[in-house]
C-alpha cells in the first residue's frame, strides 16, 4: 500500500516483471495487479490521510473544552471527504484475502502515520503482521531493492510520533480556536472562523510583533561619507572608517577637513578566503532558495517537489537530512544529469575533477538523505515552475561536489589628517564550484589598481549624505519559514502548510507579509490571556518530546497527558473571560466588517461613507450611505446581483467614483463605474429610473 | 408613517452613539483600542508614543539643535520610513499640542 495513486502505479510498474500491471477497479477505487508465478499482488494507494482524530463523544460544534478523542474514518469527520469513504471500503474488501501486507507508504513521520491507520483499522489489525519498504526515490532499482528487503515489521516508534503529533495539534486547535470563535459568536451572533494553534499562534505572533515595529518605526537621521580618491590618475570609491556618522556637524567637518587634500595609504592588507560548496538541500533550504530566485510560496515549492518526485526526478523532498550516502551512486546519477545538454559542460567538469564527495551539511534524518536528483531524465514536457525547480535541485547537487571557490579581499587603508579611509577591493580567484551553481551565486568583482604602502593619493571628491534608519523588512513566506525552523517550532512537512492558513483565515496578506487588526486583536487577546499559547517554548518542548518518542525515550501517552495537563488552566480562564474575550473580537471584527464593505468616495450628498449594503427584505446588495440613519441622506446606487464583487482602489477617469469589479464564473471580468452606469441608465431608460427610487425610499 | 419611522431611526441612531462614547472614555483616543494599564493609550499607540519622544532627543542631538516639535512632527509624516501608527499618533499629538501625558 502506498501512501498516493501516482505512487501506486509507480510501485506497480518497478515490480512488475515483464508486463504492464493491470488496473483493476474495486468499487471504482483502482487497484494495480502484478502476477508472477502462482503469486498475486495487489498494489493499492490511501489518499494521504484516511484517518482522522475526533471528539469521543460529539456534543456539537460549540463545545469546549474537550478532552477525549478517538481516530475516525475522515469521511465520518470533515465535510467533502466522501472519496475516503469509498477507499476505506475497497481496501477493506480486498484485505480480506490477502495473506501478506506491505506498507509502502513514504518512510516519513506523516507516510508512517497513514499506512498504521489503514493497516489497522481498514485491514482489521494488519498492522502487526505487515512489513514495511523503505526508499527515498521512485526509480526502479531502489523500489525493487525496497520490495525483494523489507523492514520485517511497521517502524512503530515513527507511527506513535505521527499519532502523538495529531493528537497534541488537535488538542490545541479543538479548544483553543473554539474558545475564540465561541467567545465572538455568543456576543456578535455572527459565526466568523476563528482559529490558532499550537504552531499558528507563535508563528502569528512573529509576524504580528514585526508588523508593530514597522508601524511604530520612528526614522532617525544619520549621515555616510561618500569619498573617491585618485590613485595614480584612477579613481575609485572609498568608505569613512565610521560607517554611520550620527552628527550633522561631525560629517560636515570630516568633509572640510578633507576636501581636495591629499593622505597616504599606511596600511595594505590582502586576505584570501575559502568558500566551501553549498550543502545539499534539505526542504526548508529548497523552499527558501525557491522563494529567494524564482518567488515560489513554501507551499508551492514543495507541492512541485513532490510532482518531481513521482515523476521520478527528484528523490523524497520531505526531508530534512543535510547528507548524501555513497550508496545512491554519486558517478552513476552525474554521469546521467551529463546527457542533459545544460549540465553537460559541467558534468565534464566534475567527472574529470577526480573523485566525488559532496560537502554535506550538519543536518540528519534517519529515514531519508538530502534531496538529490535521481539521473533518471524528464521523460515529460516539464512545466516552466517544475523546470525551474528541477534545474536549481540538480545544479545544487552537482555543486556539492565542486571544488572550493576562494576569494580575495583587499584593504587599503588611507590616513588623510586625523582622519582614516578605507579602500575594499574583491575579486573571485579561483571559481570553483561558483561556475555550476553560476545562476543562483553571485559574486561581484571590486577590483583595485595596484596599491604600495607609503603611496599618495589625492581625495579627489568627498561629500556627506544624509540617509535615515530602515524599519525591520516585513516577513516573506520564505524568511517566516527560516523563522519558523530558526525557533524550531512546526515540522519540515507542516511549516508552509501553518504559513498557508494564516493567509487563508484572514490573519495576513502580501507577500510582503502584513498582518490584519484581526490577527493583531488576536494576538493581545491570547497574550493577555494565555501567553503561553503564543509562546514558543513550551512549543519546542513539546517538539523535543516528539523526537523523543521518535527515537523509542518517550511514550506518547506520557506526552499527550501532559498536553492535557497543560491545556486545562488554560482553557478554564478562556471560558471564565469568554464575555470580555468576545466583546473585544467582536469589536475588531466589525470594524473589519464594515471596513471590507467600504468605498473610498464619500457620499455626494452628505460626504458620509458609503457601504455596500444588502437589503434584508429584498436580499439585494446596492451601495448605501451612512448618513441615512445620522441625517436622513438617501443616496444609493444599484449594483450588479449576481457575481463576486472586488472594490478596486482605481477611480473612474470620468467621474472619480470607486471602481467595482464583477466577477462571474466563466466570464471576463467587468469593471465598472456604479455612478456613471446608474446617470446613464436613468437617462436611457425611464421604467429603471422608478425602481432606483424604489431602493433610495427603503 | 415613513417620517415617523424615519425619526425614530434617527432617535436610536443618536442614543446608540451616545452610549458608544460613554464606553469609548476607557479607550485609546487615538484607536479605540482597550488603554492597558495606568497609560491613556492602548498598547501599540503607548510604544509609539514612547518612540516618538526617544527618537525626538536623537533628532535634536543629529542637528545640534532643539527642534521644534511642529517641525519634527512634520519631518515623520513626510518620511515614508515612518510607521503608521506613528503617524495617527502625530496627529493625535498635533491636536493636543501638551504632549503626551
Amino acid at each position: 500500500m502506498t501512501e498516493k495513486p501516482d505512487a501506486a502505479l509507480h510501485v506497480a510498474e518497478a515490480l512488475s516483471e515483464n508486463k504492464a500491471p493491470a488496473k483493476i477497479l474495486v468499487e471504482g477505487v483502482p487497484f494495480f495487479e502484478i502476477r508472477a508465478d502462482t503469486r498475486r499482488t495487489l498494489v493499492c494507494s490511501a489518499l494521504g490521510h484516511l484517518y482522522a482524530v475526533a471528539a469521543k463523544e460529539s456534543h456539537g460544534q460549540s463545545e469546549y473544552p474537550v478532552w477525549n478523542f478517538v481516530w475516525k474514518p475522515k469521511h465520518l469527520v470533515q465535510r467533502g471527504e466522501d472519496r475516503q469513504k469509498k477507499w476505506i471500503q475497497a481496501i477493506a474488501k480486498v484485505s480480506q484475502q490477502a495473506d501478506r501486507f506491505i506498507d509502502a507508504c513514504d518512510f516519513d513521520l506523516e507516510g508512517s502515520l497513514i499506512g498504521y491507520m489503514v493497516l489497522k483499522y481498514a485491514c482489521h489489525g494488519a498492522d502487526q503482521k505487515a512489513q514495511r519498504m523503505k526508499f527515498s526515490t521512485l526509480t526502479k532499482a531502489e523500489l525493487r531493492e525496497a520490495y525483494a528487503n523489507p523492514l520485517p515489521h511497521l517502524n512503530f516508534p515513527l507511527v506513535f510520533a505521527g499519532m502523538c503529533r495529531h493528537e497534541v495539534d488537535w488538542l490545541f486547535g479543538i479548544n483553543l480556536s473554539r474558545a475564540l470563535t465561541q467567545s465572538a459568536l455568543k456576543v456578535s451572533k455572527r459565526y466568523a472562523t476563528l482559529s490558532t494553534g499550537r504552531v499558528q499562534g507563535p508563528t502569528l505572533r512573529f509576524v504580528v510583533e514585526r508588523q508593530h515595529e514597522i508601524e511604530t518605526f520612528v526614522p532617525t537621521p544619520y549621515w555616510v561619507l561618500k569619498v573617491k580618491l585618485d590613485v595614480d590618475g584612477c579613481i575609485v570609491a572609498a568608505s569613512y572608517e565610521n560607517d554611520r556618522i550620527d552628527k550633522r556637524t561631525d560629517a560636515e567637518e570630516v568633509v572640510q577637513t578633507c576636501a581636495g587634500k591629499s593622505g597616504v595609504i599606511n596600511a595594505l592588507d590582502s586576505t584570501n578566503y575559502d568558500l566551501p560548496p553549498p550543502t545539499p538541500f534539505d526542504l526548508t533550504s529548497l523552499q527558501n532558495e525557491a522563494f529567494r530566485h524564482f518567488r515560489l510560496s513554501p507551499r508551492i515549492s514543495l507541492a512541485i517537489a513532490e510532482r518531481l518526485y513521482l515523476d521520478q526526478l527528484i528523490s523524497y523532498p520531505r526531508t530534512s537530512s543535510q547528507k548524501l550516502p555513497p550508496s545512491i551512486g554519486y558517478e552513476r546519477i552525474i554521469r546521467n544529469l551529463g546527457r542533459l545538454d545544460s549540465y553537460q559542460a559541467d558534468v565534464t567538469n566534475l567527472l574529470g575533477q577526480g573523485r566525488l564527495v559532496p560537502n554535506e551539511g550538519k543536518k540528519s534524518d534517519p529515514a531519508h538523505p538530502a534531496v538529490y536528483p535521481t539521473g533518471t531524465l524528464p521523460k515529460r514536457h516539464l512545466e516552466s515552475r517544475e523546470r525551474k525547480l528541477y534545474d536549481l535541485v540538480v545544479r545544487r547537487f552537482l555543486a556539492s561536489f565542486g571544488l572550493t571557490a576562494v576569494k580575495q579581499t583587499s584593504k587599503a587603508a588611507v590616513k588623510v589628517g586625523n582622519h582614516h579611509f578605507l579602500l575594499r577591493g574583491s575579486l573571485l580567484i579561483k571559481k570553483g564550484w561558483t561556475g555550476i551553481y553560476r545562476p543562483y551565486a553571485k559574486f561581484e568583482d571590486v577590483v583595485l589598481p595596484p596599491l604600495r604602502v607609503g603611496q599618495s593619493v589625492l581625495i579627489h571628491e568627498i561629500k556627506s549624505e544624509q540617509r535615515l534608519t530602515q524599519p525591520p523588512p516585513h516577513y516573506n513566506p520564505g524568511s517566516l519559514l527560516r523563522k519558523m525552523e530558526d525557533a524550531e517550532i512546526g515540522t519540515k512537512a507542516t511549516r508552509a502548510e501553518i504559513i498557508e492558513t494564516l493567509y487563508k483565515r484572514g490573519y495576513v496578506t502580501g507577500q510582503k507579509i502584513n498582518s490584519t487588526p484581526l490577527a493583531s486583536r488576536i494576538i493581545e487577546i491570547l497574550t493577555k490571556h494565555c501567553p503561553k499559547i503564543v509562546d514558543v517554548t513550551f512549543t519546542r518542548e513539546l517538539e523535543a518530546k516528539m523526537e523523543k518518542i521518535e527515537r523509542g525515550s518517550e511514550t506518547r501517552e506520557d506526552v499527550v497527558l501532559q498536553t492535557v495537563n497543560y491545556l486545562k488552566p488554560i482553557i478554564e480562564s478562556l471560558k471564565a473571560n469568554e464575555r470580555e474575550i468576545g466583546q473585544e473580537l467582536t469589536a475588531i471584527l466589525v470594524e473589519m466588517r464594515e471596513e471590507s464593505t467600504s468605498l473610498i468616495t464619500p457620499c455626494p450628498q452628505c460626504g458620509s461613507r458609503l457601504r455596500i449594503a444588502k437589503n434584508p427584505r429584498t436580499h439585494k446588495r446596492f451601495i448605501g450611505c451612512t448618513g441615512k440613519w445620522r441625517s436622513g441622506c438617501s443616496y444609493s446606487l444599484p449594483l450588479p446581483q449576481l457575481g463576486t464583487l472586488t472594490r478596486l482602489t482605481k477611480t473612474c477617469p470620468a467621474c472619480g467614483f470607486q471602481l467595482i469589479q464583477v466577477r462571474l464564473r466563466g466570464r471576463r471580468p467587468l469593471v465598472s463605474c456604479c455612478r456613471c452606469y446608474t446617470k446613464k441608465a436613468l437617462s436611457q431608460f425611464p421604467s429603471l429610473k422608478a425602481s432606483v427610487r424604489k431602493v433610495e425610499v427603503m | 408613517m415613513a417620517v415617523i419611522a424615519k425619526s425614530v431611526a434617527q432617535t436610536l441612531w443618536h442614543c446608540a452613539r451616545a452610549l458608544t462614547v460613554t464606553k469609548l472614555v476607557d479607550a485609546c483616543p487615538i484607536c479605540r483600542r482597550p488603554k492597558v494599564g495606568q497609560s491613556e493609550f492602548c498598547s501599540l499607540h503607548f510604544r509609539t508614543i514612547k518612540n516618538i519622544e526617544e527618537q525626538y532627543t536623537k533628532w535634536c542631538k543629529a542637528f545640534d539643535r532643539d527642534i521644534d516639535r511642529l517641525e519634527y512632527y512634520a519631518n515623520l509624516l513626510r518620511l515614508e520610513e515612518t510607521g503608521n501608527a506613528v503617524r495617527a499618533a502625530i496627529t493625535y499629538l498635533k491636536g493636543n499640542r501638551d504632549g503626551p501625558t
